[in-house]
């Protein structure tokens, strides 16, 4: 009999094309957005709003879905490129699909590259894409309890957007018991409170994003 | 639904070594499964059992063990036990951050003849 000391993380195929699709965007200078939340809160339609309001940069988006290509059709009129990735099943993206479209079908031009992750606030909050930022959305109608039930979608977020305030009358929803949760959760996180429908808000996520390329891009 | 990814990776790096080794049969495998690995031990096993007949591990005994979920203080440096979903030190109440191997999926070792 042999014993043999292996000492191989299994997760760290993905860990090292993260850091692969990280050298790509330092190179490019280009950034980079993991965009997580469930179905329905909101992701496709804020990144409408934020491209209707993002005219001066080069932008392009990786869908990630089970199935169909509908938000790629709902996001085309407002980027400059759209790749959709249908996973048939699978609940999270990879680092590794990301680098490969990266570089398949030359999207390094762009300022700004935005991977919409399948809608689920759990497997994709274990996957690295090599991100600079990772954006968590929620929106009022899902409850207050978001924050402390799935912990790790918002420990290893840089931003959190609340979405649809427009609902609030309508919804038992705090404001302030979110931010006090997510900010015990991580400190660090900067939130954002907003409606891609009245679009009270939006100015404040607009004005830190442009600053965010800026700073990647090094025009600042 | 990712310990399936997991499981093959698992497999493949086993026979791979295994095969350079000169080892024909795997008798005992021993796996780490970290608390924030957001992989289940449960849906490993299953997955496991399923990729694993007709390999070089079809009859190993596998053994999965949980890793409790480890973090240092950023403020006092104290090591605690992380209890989610607040991550706080009980010692100062200040936010930790938990260890690589929480959120690890490793094979400890393995053995054959």
């Amino acid at each position: 009999m042999m014993r043999i000391y292996l000492a191989k993380d299994l997760l760290s195929a993905n860990k090292n094309d993260a850091d692969t699709v990280r050298s790509i965007l330092l190179e490019n200078n280009m950034l980079m957005i993991n965009l997580i939340g469930s179905p329905g809160s909101g992701k496709t339609s804020l990144l409408e709003a934020t491209f209707k309001n993002l005219t001066q940069h080069k932008k392009v988006v990786i869908e990630g879905d089970l199935f169909t290509a509908e938000d790629a059709e709902r996001l085309m009129p407002y980027c400059d490129k759209v790749i959709q990735i249908n996973t048939e099943g699978d609940c999270h993206l990879l680092a590794g699909q990301i680098r490969q479209l990266i570089i398949q079908d030359q999207l390094m031009f762009a300022d700004l590259l935005v991977v919409e992750n399948i809608g689920n606030l759990v497997c994709p909050a274990d996957f690295d894409l090599g991100e600079d930022i990772r954006v968590t959305v929620i929106s009022v109608t899902e409850g207050n309890d978001k924050p402390r039930k799935y912990p790790l979608a918002f420990k290893n977020a840089s931003a959190v957007i609340i979405t649809k305030t427009d609902l609030l009358p309508y919804c038992d929803f705090s404001i302030s018991r979110a931010e006090e949760d997510l900010h015990r959760i991580n400190p660090d996180l900067k939130i954002f409170t907003l409606s891609t429908y009245n679009n009270m808000g939006m100015t404040e996520w607009i004005q830190w994003l442009t600053d965010q390329i800026k700073l990647k891009n090094g025009s600042v | 639904m990712h310990e399936l990814t997991v499981a093959n990776s698992l497999i493949e790096s086993i026979a791979s070594d295994a095969k350079n080794r000169g080892i024909l049969k795997i008798t005992r495998i021993s796996v780490l499964v970290g608390e924030l690995a957001g992989v289940s031990s449960g849906h490993l096993s299953f997955a496991l059992d399923n990729l694993r007949a007709g390999t070089i591990l079809e009859n190993a005994l596998i053994e999965i063990q949980n890793v409790a979920a480890k973090a240092t203080c950023n403020h006092c440096l104290e090591p605690f036990k992380v209890r989610a979903p607040f991550f706080e030190c009980p010692a100062c109440g200040k936010i930790g951050f938990p260890d690589s191997k929480s959120k690890e999926v490793h094979i400890a070792f393995y053995e054959g003849e």
